[in-house]
């Protein structure tokens, strides 16, 4: 390659002005990730503050309105912030690159969907100094999310904040779509693209269907809130609350899907590369991605089973039925590991750790498909255990697989593999130490986001245990940022291809020149870096298919 | 990465598996396996979701030591040996394997979808002549229990006519979010009889839940609920609600004592005759907090 | 390194491959443009899907303004103006597409009158619109038929406004002879969202005037 002499990091330490006004789809990529890792962080310190309230029975630190606050804006931030947002980093940083294009196709509109982010969180965030941040849950269900419940400005805040995130995916997903229609390179047929891509452009159509549905429902609660509307104000002739819930999951279904999909495309670069095989069942691959975006937006009132508003056995069914492309995909990563020759790097670990992390939220959902069992543990822990293993056991741990495979492409420099592995081990054990026992909490009736619980309901253990998973899971983390600042002072340097890569991004130099590619390599499979390292083995090694 | 980082990663894995270990077995104080499965079921519908619960976790456990079983197999038997640098076979596919397990799931959530559809019906199955009527008024951060006599709707308790007919049960308010000032109040229901139970909330949203009954159900103002159980083992059961209903959420508890029907019938007796029992009913349009506020005991 | 942005792919032709793929197909704005107009329908089916929950669940409709009065809102027979402004926004349809077709002809100055005329329309409408909220006698907070009939209406009239901006920019660009037979993405998309705010507005006036 031409651009290998590139020295590395060059092109990145171009100042402040740079950063700020950069349209490279890969400085916004950066943007994207460091800003998902800061507010990571926040969300992070409030989990700390919830856990830390729980630990014991009473209230020993906090008042009821301060936790309240803490665990809406935790989750808010972590999904809205930081997840959400990682993922669409990495799909900045990398779909241009994977299917051999300059940059994404709206570049401008890229750099306002990041910026937007910052701004918005600054908005939520306000919410504290200004006399109380948003507190009536993440879901903010109405009539307690109305004016006359939650006063002060931070529930409004949150609304505007939403709405700025909301315009952000949108911009976002039309920018992808766009980029993965028009811009492939000259042979990435859609079948020949990396399963990343794909979850991507799947990821895009939900939140191109589904994000714009929750800002029409975020507007009409402003109104509600602000100008004396009656949609979801049950305090007023014809409010219906039940509305909001069917308006807000129409979205928020589908965005678990959206903060899922791309980490299941991170786990499917990651653990082919380090088995050195292809991915068992490409086209399977692709279709059970297509499958869940289609079932997710057929699925969202299994949040409302306990509501007796909604019709049980269609969305009981769909959501059963949603299990089996994700079933598919879980055997197709372990068919992809079996007779390989796995290289346990820090980001296979946590690729791993994504497969028995989210094999638990996998099935644990299908417990909340079946109506009855929902009846029992809907709105206790056993949700709160659900969604982490999902979110965290998934999204989170596939994030983590992203940022140690990619790191290297980003900065040219890898991240230090010990340090990757200590902080591996801290979160997966800190993981299931603070989570597993949340099902026990959960199935045994602790319901959530109480501030305290009676000491002698039977949850002391459990929650003391919930605790110190949820600080272990905070130490491992201190390894990762000590990590992170040594290599961005001067790691390891990484070559243009340091994993045996089997995707485009391998083909230029790390970090990538501006407009990313001076020479491709022929395209014929969705392995072409594989394709070109190997051209000259034993033709029956290579003949796929 | 080195021989070193890697024995340190396996140093610091062992040492946090062993402190792990250490905690779990030391704060052993009030855990024990009760908690891992549901509680024993008081009522004839939370037997049902109980049974298609142990289902539910049977398949679910199963399929969750195949699959961990696999990822382990795999990890652990495919792991590339040290100078090993031959490509393994590459084998992208196999439209068998993916058939078979695309329907095999199919075939098991179908299964438990018609299970858990069975299970719904007895669980909301309804009888139009309950022997026992309750008016459940959900407010923050209270609960009310109305009992009225045949004939008369728990709503109508506040009027003139029936004053002295109906029983309420009130709880104390939290003061000031102070636990100890505070007492959940009790709803009595007879054993093996089943229960209606007429749900209304005044403010926002309320979930009633009882544990014991494997059971709860959103009360949505302007959206009263109907919901019928039947308990059939004597006892006291905590309650609480579950969905998020503001600042003092977390003392909207409540129990349900079961108990025999004679029992349940004296105590009813006991509540009706003296007058000094509150019978300020509850307005069911009222603002919130309001019915509690006469309940000072 | 590749550092000239103008090359938006790099050529393969030494390969055998086709052209580059950018410049196959419809362009990137105007699918973008696509994109955007498929998220708001589902910005408007929210909307939407709140009236008609709203109605499906109301007794009677249009709502008692007061009940003791037993006074409906007079929606229905209000009824003339409205269409007055159907038919004016369905005329600046005709007049856009009548710019666009000159455009793509190569015909400037039809282009530039028929935008023209486009715009104006579209003003005339938003004009009459906020004279017509005027005349109602109710307001937003006047039950939720006040608040899904005056949110409908309003973003509908902010779209109209930002499509009249949109028009604002293709007419001075225009002016500026920045467009031609070849090149007017901007064109072509601008026409396809007035399109669309043109088609939400004959929804709407479908459902709240007449159904």
């Amino acid at each position: 390659m031409a651009t290998t002499a590139l020295r590395p990091a060059a092109t990145y330490r171009t100042g402040l002005y740079e950063w700020l006004t950069t349209t490279d789809h890969k400085k916004i990529g950066i943007l994207y990730t460091f800003n998902s890792l800061i507010l990571f962080l926040i969300g992070g310190i409030f989990a700390l503050a919830v856990r830390t309230e729980l630990a014991q029975p009473g209230l020993q630190f906090m008042t009821e309105a301060t936790y309240n606050q803490m665990f809406t804006m935790h989750a808010s931030v972590m999904i809205f912030w930081v997840v959400i947002p990682f993922l669409a980093g990495f799909g900045n940083y990398l779909v241009p690159l994977m299917i051999g294009a300059p940059d994404m196709a709206f570049p401008r509109i890229n750099a306002l969907s990041f910026w937007l982010l910052p701004l918005s969180a600054m908005i939520a965030l306000l919410g504290f100094p200004l006399g109380g941040a948003a507190s009536a849950g993440w879901t903010s269900y109405s009539p307690l999310v109305q004016a006359k419940f939650s006063t002060g400005p931070g529930t409004d805040l949150w609304i505007v904040a939403l709405t700025l995130v909301g315009t952000s995916s949108i911009l976002g997903a039309i920018n992808f779509l766009v980029t993965i229609f028009k811009m492939r390179a000259p042979g990435m047929t859609l079948f020949r693209m990396p399963v990343f891509v794909w979850t991507i452009l799947v990821t895009s159509v939900l939140v191109l269907m589904g994000t714009p549905v929750l800002t029409s429902a975020l507007i009409m609660l402003y109104i509600d809130r602000n100008l004396g509307g009656s949609f979801f104000n049950t305090a007023l002739a014809g409010g219906n609350a039940i509305l909001w819930q069917n308006v807000f999951w129409f979205y928020s279904h589908p965005a678990v899907y959206i903060m899922i999909l791309p980490a299941m495309g991170i786990v499917s670069e990651v653990i082919p590369t380090f088995s050195r095989k292809p991915l068992f069942g490409y086209k399977a691959f692709v279709f059970a991605t297509a499958g869940i975006g289609a079932l997710g937006f057929s699925v969202w009132a299994h949040h409302m089973f306990t509501t007796g508003s909604v019709y049980l056995p269609f969305f009981s069914l769909m959501t059963f039925l949603i299990a089996v492309p994700t079933g598919v995909k879980m055997f197709n990563w372990v068919a992809t590991m079996f007779r390989g020759k796995i290289r346990f790097t820090t980001a296979m670990l946590y690729a791993v750790g994504f497969l028995s992390l989210f094999l638990i939220g996998g099935i644990n959902g299908a417990f909340l498909a079946s109506v009855p069992v929902d009846y029992h543990v809907h709105a206790t822990y056993f949700i709160v255990a659900h969604i982490h293993y999902v979110l965290f056991g998934g999204s989170i741990m596939g994030i983590f697989a992203g940022l140690y495979y990619w790191w290297p492409k980003m900065f040219g420099r890898k991240l230090n593999e010990g340090l990757g592995k200590i902080h591996f081990v801290g979160i997966f054990i800190g993981m299931n130490l603070t989570f597993f026992p949340m099902h026990l909490m959960g199935i045994s009736g602790m319901p959530r986001r109480i501030a305290d619980y009676s000491a002698t309901a039977g949850w002391n253990d459990l929650n003391l245990l919930a605790t110190i998973g949820g600080f272990t899971i905070a130490a491992s983390m201190l390894p990762f940022l000590w990590n992170v600042f040594i290599t961005l002072r001067g790691g390891e340097p990484a070559g243009d291809d340091p994993w045996e890569g089997n995707t485009l991004e391998w083909a230029t130099s790390s970090p990538p020149p501006p407009y990313n590619f001076d020479h491709l390599p022929p395209i014929r499979s969705e392995r072409p870096v594989f394709d070109r390292r190997h051209a000259n083995d034993v033709p029956s090694l290579t003949a796929g298919h | 990465m080195g021989p070193i980082a890697k024995r340190w990663a396996r140093r610091a894995g062992v040492v946090a598996a062993l402190g792990a270990l250490a905690v779990l077995l030391s704060a052993c104080s009030d855990f024990n396996l009760r908690t891992a499965v549901p509680p024993d079921a008081a009522s004839v519908q939370g037997q049902a979701s109980r049974n298609i619960y142990d289902i539910v976790f049977v398949i679910g456990a199963a399929v969750f030591f195949l699959v961990e079983g696999l990822i382990l197999f795999a990890v652990l038997r495919y792991r590339r040996r040290a100078g090993d640098d031959e490509l393994p076979p590459q084998i992208h596919g196999n439209n068998r394997l993916e058939i078979i397990w695309t329907a095999i799931p199919i075939a098991i959530v179908l299964a438990l979808f018609v299970l858990s559809w069975q299970t719904l019906n007895t669980v909301d199955a309804r009888t139009p002549t309950p022997p026992v009527r309750i008016g459940v008024v959900a407010f923050q951060w209270q609960w009310q229990f109305v009992y009225a006599p045949d004939g008369v709707r728990w709503e109508d308790c506040g009027a003139p006519a029936n004053k002295g007919r109906c029983v309420t049960v009130f709880g104390t308010p939290p003061a000031g979010g102070d636990r100890s000032k505070w007492t959940p109040p009790t709803m009595h229901v007879p054993v093996d009889e089943t229960v209606e139970l007429q749900m209304h909330s005044t403010d926002v949203i309320h979930s009633f839940y009882v544990p014991a009954f494997l059971y709860q159900r959103d009360i949505t103002p302007r959206k009263d609920q109907v919901i019928q159980f039947t308990a059939d083992r004597i006892g006291i059961y905590r309650g609480q609600c579950t969905q998020f209903c503001g600042l003092y959420h977390q003392f909207m508890e409540f129990q349900v004592q079961v108990e025999s029907k004679a029992d349940y019938v004296a105590w009813l007796q006991q509540e009706l005759t003296p007058p000094r029992s509150p019978s300020a009913a509850p307005s069911a349009s009222g603002p919130a907090g309001s019915p509690a506020v006469s309940a000072a005991p | 390194m590749a550092a000239n942005s103008s090359a938006l792919t790099p050529h393969m032709t030494a390969q055998g491959e086709s052209r580059a793929h950018a410049q196959r197909g419809i362009s990137n704005p105007i699918l973008g443009m696509i994109l955007f107009i498929v998220s708001e329908v589902m910005f408007f089916a929210g909307l939407f899907a709140a009236y008609f929950n709203v109605r499906l669940n109301a007794t009677q409709w249009p709502p008692f303004v007061n009940e003791a009065a037993f006074q409906p809102f007079q929606i229905h027979h209000e009824i003339v103006l409205p269409a007055i402004l159907t038919t004016i926004l369905v005329l600046s349809s005709v007049t856009m597409q009548l710019g666009v077709s000159a455009i793509r002809r190569g015909d400037r100055t039809g282009f530039l009158r028929n935008t023209g005329i486009t715009l104006v329309l579209g003003l005339t409408f938003l004009i009459g619109q906020v004279y017509d909220y005027t005349q109602l006698g109710f307001g937003i907070t006047d039950t939720a038929f006040g608040s899904t009939f005056y949110t409908l209406t309003g973003f509908h009239g902010a779209h109209v406004l930002g499509g009249a901006i949109m028009l604002s920019v293709v007419l001075y660009r225009g002016m500026a002879g920045q467009f031609s037979a070849k090149h007017h993405d901007a064109v072509e998309a601008t026409s396809i969202y007035w399109h669309f705010v043109d088609v939400v507005w004959i929804a709407l006036f479908s459902t709240l005037y007449l159904l």
